[in-house]
């Protein structure tokens, strides 16, 4: 795996103002599960507190938002620098869902590209893509299994400079040291849209992850964990 | 009972959006100029947040197949209803066939079209907006297209006070921009709060952000507004990983032009922030066509909260008159 | 900022007082009552035949939307009257060609203040 020596990380967590009705905590020290562990107790902890009106981690962050008429940012600022020390990690209990994965061929064109990368095979990369259990830190960008931690660094791939078409529904994909899982495919929307994301499979058989018509309408939450499983590997 | 007779592509069913959501990965959403919404629901009298419909693309032709009040707020566009010329951010009651035809604006980009009592369409969670991309709210969950019905809600019935109706000052009236030193005319100005990464940026790029014109490209839309200008470049190079962002933020990708994501924007992202515009500035990007041309300027939270609080009297004062010139039918 | 009801109120209550002028200022509205000796009589400037004098319905700043030589119909909104910020209309009654602009962009008028000259067609 390459390493970026200009790279660094933080050394203590870093509170910022995102805008005048929102506050960002990066949290220190690498990316690590549990960090994050202690990052969903913050932002449950926060969550009842007078003028937020939403929470949202992110990799080893957390942003809270307040409404502007009713919240207080300073305070807010002020009282996650005093917690976020004092906040335990310990597992979530998660459930654990097991996704099959069809590597590489149609849904996964990108897979050749990754295995040159890392100068090793395809199936090489399958394997090492599915041996770890992936734990949900954070919501994604859309309704589906957010961002997911626990890939090999070893697969560690740097994200595209230039973002490129790929098909929506069911992908998994890798940038950085992050793995994803798409959503099953909905009739009716855009077919494809573009990422700086590798496609390295297709999950046939994704649940969905999302109803309206249920209550809770999510089917996973934030510390739930994904096992894929190596249907085959197609060139 | 509004029928679509004509209408483009990207018109949608839009209001303040969702919020209390991001866990689900579902972002705000929402009308781009947010003042021009507001502003149309206090001549009605409805909910500050009643939804309306955006128009981004025109022309747009509709017609009112049963009488109603409403109001048509955002970018001055050649409006007129059964052929008579309307002024912008008017509301006024439409009879029974009146046809209102919009024609694309000569400054700005985006016009309202709000109805007394609000849409009769469902909420998705707590919501009106259309969510395109994932094809749900609005009008089922996608951008209106010829032959579309809409239908209103009920509301207590009023008559106004003036029978052709009533405006308002638009908010580019009402509201002065920020100044910048030495901004040139036609320049828009918005303001803007340093982000976590600002001080990672190098002095030359700082300098940059603040003191030269970036130019809206044509890759903008609800989603972000991508500009041109100087590259601007880090100095400290800190691990960016993927975190939740808010509407304004401005992030630099690896090619140093910068992105600011807008009502449709991912509720994450994983590019350094620069800065934020402020929420009080937002709709004047919204109303700001490719081709234009931006300032920033560096605010405070002191003066974001005044900006805030001057939109807020607008449209407060807005209602309360407004609410003296509509008349209670009994 | 008052109520129709209000401000008939405070006219007969200036009147009792024999109070001819009252101008109030209150956040972003101004409100200036005149008393009847005040108010400028409604006199056509040029007596020619069929064209019509349209004044002030109300008091506030003059927003004007038309230009001289704009043809126009019946119900059109050729102007419009700011309390603040809300606008009220001014209407054309009939139809026919705006020869005169009496009144000036932001100017303050008043219940009564001739503002525009129309030739009927």
């Amino acid at each position: 795996m390459t390493v970026n020596r200009d790279v660094t990380v933080l050394q203590e967590a870093r509170v910022s103002y995102c805008g005048s009705a929102a506050v960002l905590l990066d949290a220190e020290g690498p990316l690590a599960l549990a960090t994050q562990e202690r990052i969903w107790r913050l932002s449950e902890m926060v969550r009842e507190l007078e003028g937020v009106v939403d929470t949202q981690p992110g990799m080893n962050s957390l942003l809270v938002l307040i409404d502007s008429k009713t919240g207080d940012l300073e305070a807010l600022a002020a009282r996650l620098r005093e917690t976020w020390p004092t906040v335990p990690s310990g597992r979530l209990a998660g459930r654990l869902i097991e996704v099959g994965v069809i590597y590489g061929g149609e849904g996964g064109q990108d897979l050749p590209e990754v295995a040159a990368f890392h100068k090793c095979t395809p199936g090489d990369v399958a394997k090492l893509h599915a041996a770890p259990e992936y734990t949900i830190f954070a919501p994604g960008v859309t309704v589906g299994f957010g961002y997911l931690f626990g890939m090999d660094p070893r697969l560690f791939t740097p994200r595209r400079q230039v973002p490129v078409m790929r098909a929506l529904g069911g992908g998994v994909s890798i940038a950085g040291i992050q793995s994803n899982l798409g959503k099953p495919y909905v009739e009716g929307s855009a077919k494809s849209a573009p990422t700086g994301w590798y496609m390295i499979g297709r999950a046939p058989a994704v649940p969905s992850a999302f109803d309206f018509d249920k209550n809770p309408p999510n089917l996973v939450s934030l510390g739930d964990r994904i096992r894929f499983r190596v249907e085959r590997v197609e060139a | 009972m509004i029928e679509i007779l004509e209408t483009p592509p990207l018109n949608t069913m839009q209001d303040l959006g969702r919020v209390g959501y991001r866990c689900h990965g579902i972002g705000r959403g929402g009308v781009m100029d947010r003042l021009a919404l507001m502003a149309g629901n206090a001549l009605l009298g409805n909910d500050e947040g009643e939804a309306g419909l955006e128009f981004q693309l025109f022309p747009v032709r509709l017609r009112f197949n049963k009488e109603i009040a409403f109001a048509l707020t955002g970018a001055h566009c050649d409006s007129r209803l059964a052929g008579r010329v309307l002024p912008p951010y008017w509301a006024t009651r439409a009879r029974a066939g009146d046809e209102l035809a919009l024609s694309s604006p000569r400054k700005g980009m985006r016009a309202y079209l709000t109805v007394a009592g609000g849409f009769d369409v469902p909420e998705v969670l707590g919501s009106r907006s259309t969510h395109e991309r994932d094809s749900f709210g609005g009008y089922h969950g996608r951008a209106l297209m010829p032959g579309d019905i809409l239908a209103s809600r009920a509301h207590e019935p009023f008559v106004f006070r003036d029978s052709a109706g009533h405006g308002a000052a638009p908010a580019t009236e009402a509201i002065l921009a920020a100044r910048c030193e030495d901004f040139a005319e036609g320049e828009a100005v918005v303001r803007a709060i340093p982000a976590a990464e600002y001080e990672s940026f190098n002095e030359e790029s700082r300098r940059a952000l603040w003191g030269t014109p970036w130019k809206v490209t044509a890759r903008s839309n609800r989603q972000g507004y991508a500009l041109s200008g100087k590259p601007l470049r880090r100095s400290a190079l800190l691990e960016m990983r993927s975190h939740a962002i808010v509407p304004g933020v401005i992030q630099v990708p690896p090619s140093g032009q910068p992105l600011i994501q807008l009502a449709e924007a991912n509720s994450a992202g994983g590019y350094p922030k620069i800065g934020v515009v402020i929420e009080a500035d937002l709709w004047r990007l919204g109303q700001l066509p490719p081709g234009s041309t931006l300032r920033f300027v560096w605010c405070s939270l002191t003066e974001a909260r005044a900006a805030e609080r001057e939109a807020e009297a607008y449209l407060a004062t807005l209602r309360r008159l407004a609410g003296y010139c509509r008349y209670n039918v009994k | 900022m008052f109520t129709p009801d209000e401000m008939s109120l405070l006219v007969a209550c200036m009147r009792r007082n024999g109070v001819a002028e009252l101008e109030i200022e209150q956040d972003l509205e101004i409100v200036r009552l005149v008393g009847a000796a005040g108010v400028r009589p409604n006199t056509p400037t040029s007596p020619r035949k069929s064209t019509q004098t349209i004044s002030a319905r109300a008091f506030g700043v003059l927003h004007l939307h038309e230009a001289v030589g704009a043809a126009l119909g019946a119900g059109d909104i050729i102007a419009s009257v700011a309390a603040g910020p809300l606008r009220r209309p001014v209407v054309s009654p009939v139809a026919g060609t705006l020869i005169r602009i009496l009144g000036r962009q932001d100017q303050r008028v008043e219940y009564g203040t001739p503002l525009f000259e129309i030739a009927a067609p």
